[in-house]
Order: structure tokens, then sequence, then C-alpha cells
């Protein structure tokens, strides 16, 4: 469970959404990082 | 007219530019790493010195690190009280804990990534995932430190 989660159960869906547009540059960061590494791990598969 | 930005938008030079306190939470991680890297080195200065006490160079070497070192937890101090969003019960003090975990968890992950690019192990991409979870999680967590204290917060008030 996220931070998002959290703060959505607590603080509502109202502020969980703004609080999610405070997130977005990082979770947009975080998704090219499991991005490449899905991609490393297509490379390093034994054909 | 000039559309008044949001309180999180200022200082951002661009829409997808993260924003100055999630900047700044990364720079007092790095000055506490830093702290904690010439900790060390004052460690291992001295067991040299405890070696050789009339040692002139580690003598002065070991001046300069503890003036360093004092200078560098004054400058981390500084900047880390503009991340106390949430000041009552002891909730500051969590802050520089959880931007030490936010940054080691960064490293530890770069160091997972090596062992299973040289691995290949299942488990090993496994572990790389779990930290890179650990790392968001705790700098969303400042970032919502910062939006209670902002809401809620401001609401009691």
């Amino acid at each position: 469970m996220g931070v998002l989660d959290i703060v959505k159960r607590i603080l509502g869906e109202e502020e969980a959404d703004d609080f999610s547009r405070e997130l977005s540059i990082s979770d947009g960061c975080v998704g090219e990082i499991e991005k490449a590494i899905e991609k490393l791990k297509r490379l390093l598969k034994p054909c | 007219m000039k559309k008044e930005k949001k309180e999180e938008e200022l200082g951002k030079s661009h829409v997808a530019d993260i924003d100055r306190d999630e900047d700044l939470a990364w720079m007092v991680a790095d000055l506490w790493c830093l702290e904690k890297h010439l900790s060390t080195s004052l460690y291992f200065i001295r067991e040299k010195l405890e070696k050789e006490p009339n040692n002139e160079y580690y003598k002065k070497l070991f001046s300069f690190v503890s003036e360093v070192l004092k200078k560098v937890r004054e400058e981390r101090a500084k900047h880390l009280e503009r991340l106390y969003f949430l000041r009552e019960y002891g909730l500051w003090c969590s802050v520089k804990h959880i931007l030490g975990a936010m940054m080691q968890s960064s490293e530890v992950m770069a160091k997972d990534l090596d062992i299973a690019i040289e691995t290949n192990d299942e488990k090993a991409w496994q572990n790389v995932k779990k930290d890179l979870e650990t790392a968001k999680f705790m700098h969303d967590l400042i970032l919502a430190f910062r939006h209670f204290s902002r809401t809620v917060k401001k609401e009691k008030k």
C-alpha cells in the first residue's frame, strides 16, 4: 500500500486527487525506471 | 493577467520539473550521507593517529575533516528544518530518518541492480523492485507530511 492510499483513506478522495497531482512527476520517473528495469531483464534473458 | 501559481509549483522551471521541496529533500539527504562519510573518514584518521600520535599530516587532516564535518552538519541542520512540515509529537525527528531511508534505499537499489545484472536471478530483480518501492514510499511520505500540514493542519488553526 502506497502513501497515496493512506492519504485517500484518512483525508478522502478529493484530497487524494490533489495529492496525486503532487506525486505525478515522481510517479512518471519511477514508471520510467521500472520500464528500464524490465527492458534490462528482457535483454539479459537467455535466447 | 498572470495566473497565480500553486505553492508547490513555485520555483519550477518547467511543468515536468520536480518541485523545490522534492529537490530540497534530496539535497538534505545527500548532506546527511556526506556527514556519515566524513564521520567514517574521521574514525580511520583517528586510528592512524593512535598509532602515530606525532604525525603532523594526520593531525592536520583530523582537524581539517573535523571542521568540515562540523560545518556540513550546520548546513544540513539549517535546511532540514525547512522540511519539518509536521513538528508535533516528535514527528519532526522522523523526517531525518525518512530522508536517510530514501537516500539509502536508492543506494541499495544501485547495488542490487548490479547484482541482478550479474546473476540475472529473479530474486535479485525482485530486490531491485523492493528497493525502488521503498525509496518512492519515503519520497511520497515527505510530500504527504507537507500535504497534511497544508490542508488538515491549516483547517485546525
